[in-house]
């Protein structure tokens, strides 16, 4: 068969119908070719909705749709919509050409709006130049950008215009030396964005502990320019901002819903000297998060919880501390409920009476002796303390303790602990004084009972959470002792059944889960 | 009750808020009235429209998709492709009944089948190469060896896996 020598553009290629060989369509009457094109490309859309290993192969929507035959290519081209979003990593661990590739996708986006992510987190040789040239001829097209690279570079010349779709900016980076640099003042800068909501940045760290110390003293500040004012997401994850600039920001961040706040490991302290400012009203905030990723000798002074106990922020509806899911290592996690327990919680739930949702995990248990009081108050007496509170979700570390062969509870850090003796009173990590959680919550639930509590505007209990974390590897041990792998908060197990009971009658929903800690990386 | 009548002439009487789910139907029947008039299918067999019903009677009472959720999806973020548990044992069927339920569905116009026709079609492509689709669901490649080196070329950035 003789070889053609000039092959044309596959863009001035006809339209091809779908080709079906006669033996199939006798055997078959309906093929998946049969299928008019709007609903092969339903199936495409689909498909690449459901791809989730993003990467560019010819396994990977929308590029194996393109391979199979000219119906589906002309299909799959012909449709704007897959070609959208678009995740480049390394492929042969190699990084692609970036260039021809956003080309690529563009051109097949039509004139649609576009999500970019690139994900070359340890790829520090990425040429910045690269970068900048794969997005600077559709930069009014961005909707979404995603960068995850090993290093911050300055991204766009100018100010993006006001023409741009741009409403959702992520860039995360494991270098922490040019995270906040001066040098890269002109990363990029959104201030004209009309449409920009949502903004995420952070480092992701990689330092070990002799680094430190290098970076305490650093004061750094983001070279990205948002408009504040706008956003109504902002996640500050690992970052080595300190308290006060974060202060700052969020005093600019008005019309904020959702917030998380995740400090890392080199927040320098906050200046002694720092006058308090007139409390923030961020009067739209219903989701806060806070964490501390500081190291537990760190973390007394350090961590976003000075951020917002030093601004006194209002919160509508939740305030979410502690971590925000079970820890994944015990150090990060220990560190971020001594920052809080230090700071007395009670005095900045008192300034937000507005929360109706509370998750609250201090590291040692003497902050919920205050809150428990708090919450029932004496008989006869007005409760102004969190009258809107409908759901709280307590939890406590019982992971000191451990026992030890010869059948006795034994602390592994003693100095960790309130006092060795009252553990050993009541055989139990943490004094949960059941007394005071039982009236606490009796008096929060309006029951016949505890009708004397009910006041207008008082709001009843909804759903109450008290959570125990364990070691798995303490309870691995206990086998005897089955009380240490129990639920830490009512102290006499006779006294559970009932409570939940008598709460569960009143329209509350109640758990004790317990749930274990991987202290792997602890070591 | 209503009256339908298949492809291959084949008469199913049926409720009406079970034969509502389709938009087809239902506007047809608006636009009658009250009839005991049969209202002819020609583009639907006996066995598929069998198999419609039954899903039409699982779902009765549901909400339907209105046009507005289907117009604010947003092209940026992704669908999901998760199907319930008892629509995954309904379309465990040969690929020409899927097809024919996936055009049965277009032609009634009952968006939540078609989604449940497309999605389950979309997870069997998944993560598989051009050839092994074509394998799936007797495609031939008709592109010459030039134009299968010319899209190779066009995309030497992606993987060959």
């Amino acid at each position: 068969m003789p070889t053609r020598s000039f092959v044309p553009p596959l863009s001035v290629w006809p339209p091809i119908r779908p080709v079906i060989p006669s033996s199939i369509r006798r055997v078959k009457r309906t093929h998946i070719n049969s299928l008019p094109t709007e609903l092969l490309t339903e199936i495409f859309r689909y498909g690449k909705d459901s791809d989730d290993s993003h990467a560019l192969s010819n396994r990977n929507a929308p590029l194996n749709y393109t391979w199979v035959c000219k119906y589906w290519r002309n299909v799959a081209r012909g449709d704007p919509r897959l070609w959208t979003m678009l995740e480049v990593g390394l492929v042969r661990k190699k990084v692609p050409d970036l260039v021809a590739i956003v080309q690529h996708y563009a051109e097949g986006a039509g004139h649609r709006s576009l999500s970019i992510k690139y994900n070359f987190p340890k790829k520090k040789t990425l040429n910045p130049q690269v970068v900048r040239e794969s997005l600077r001829p559709f930069v009014s097209r961005i909707r979404h950008l995603e960068l995850n690279l090993a290093k911050y570079i300055p991204l766009f010349d100018a100010p993006l215009p006001a023409t741009s779709v741009l409403e959702r900016f992520s860039y995360t980076s494991s270098d922490l030396d040019a995270t906040w640099s001066p040098s890269n003042a002109q990363m990029a800068d959104f201030r004209r964005c009309l449409q920009f909501r949502e903004a995420v940045f952070g480092s992701k760290s990689e330092l070990d502990e002799g680094d430190i110390d290098h970076h305490l003293d650093a004061m750094r500040r983001v070279p990205i320019k948002f408009p504040w004012s706008q956003l109504t997401s902002l996640k500050i994850l690992e970052s080595n901002l300190n308290a006060v600039r974060v202060a700052a920001i969020l005093r600019q961040c008005t019309s904020l819903v959702d917030c998380e706040l995740s400090m890392g490991h080199c927040c320098p302290l906050v200046p002694e000297s720092q006058q308090p400012q007139p409390p923030t009203i961020l009067e739209y905030l219903t989701s806060l998060a806070v964490r501390s990723l500081c190291r537990r000798e760190e973390g007394l002074r350090n961590g976003p919880y000075n951020a917002i106990l030093y601004d006194r922020m209002d919160s509508k509806q939740c305030l979410f501390t502690g971590a925000a899911s079970a820890p994944k290592t015990l150090s990060l996690f220990a560190t971020a409920l001594i920052t809080f327990g230090e700071h007395r919680p009670k005095d900045f739930l008192i300034n937000n009476p507005l929360i109706e949702c509370l998750t609250f995990s201090p590291f040692r248990d003497y902050p919920y002796v205050q809150l428990w009081n708090t919450l029932r108050r004496s008989h006869g007496q007005a409760n102004t303390f969190l009258p809107n509170l409908r759901s709280l979700d307590f939890s406590t570390l019982a992971l000191w303790v451990h026992a030890c062969d010869y059948g006795l509870l034994q602390s592994r850090d003693q100095d960790s602990l309130p006092s060795l003796t009252d553990i050993e009173a009541h055989q139990r990590e943490f004094s949960g004084r059941s007394e005071e959680i039982i009236q606490a919550l009796t008096s929060r639930t309006w029951s016949d009972e505890a009708q004397e509590y009910a006041q207008p505007g008082l709001a009843k209990l909804e759903k109450v959470t008290l959570r125990t974390w364990r070691s798995p590897v303490d309870v691995d041990k206990l086998g005897r002792r089955q009380q240490c792998a129990g639920q830490e908060w009512i102290l006499k197990p006779y006294q559970l059944p009932p409570l939940q009971r008598r709460l569960e009658s009143c329209g509350v929903v109640i758990d004790f889960p317990v749930e274990f800690v991987d202290e792997t990386m602890d070591n | 009750m209503v009256l339908l009548v298949t492809s291959d002439n084949e008469q199913f009487t049926t409720e009406k808020d079970i034969v509502e789910r389709s938009v087809l139907i239902k506007n047809m029947l608006e636009d009658v009235g009250e009839s005991d008039q049969p209202i002819p299918l020609p583009n639907v067999s006996s066995s598929v429209l069998k198999k419609v019903l039954e899903y039409c009677e699982h779902h009765r009472g549901e909400p339907l998709p209105t046009a507005d959720s289907e117009q604010s999806q947003d092209e940026t973020r992704k669908r999901t492709t998760d199907i319930s548990e008892w629509d995954q044992k309904f379309i465990t069927v040969d690929q020409e009944m899927l097809f024919e339920i996936i055009l049965a569905a277009n032609y009634l116009d009952i968006k939540s089948l078609l989604d449940v026709g497309c999605k389950t079609v979309a997870n069997m492509i998944k993560g598989k190469t051009p050839e092994e689709i074509r394998k799936l669901f007797n495609i031939v490649n008709d592109f010459t060896p030039e134009e299968e080196a010319q899209i190779k070329k066009e995309n030497e950035w992606a993987e060959d896996r």
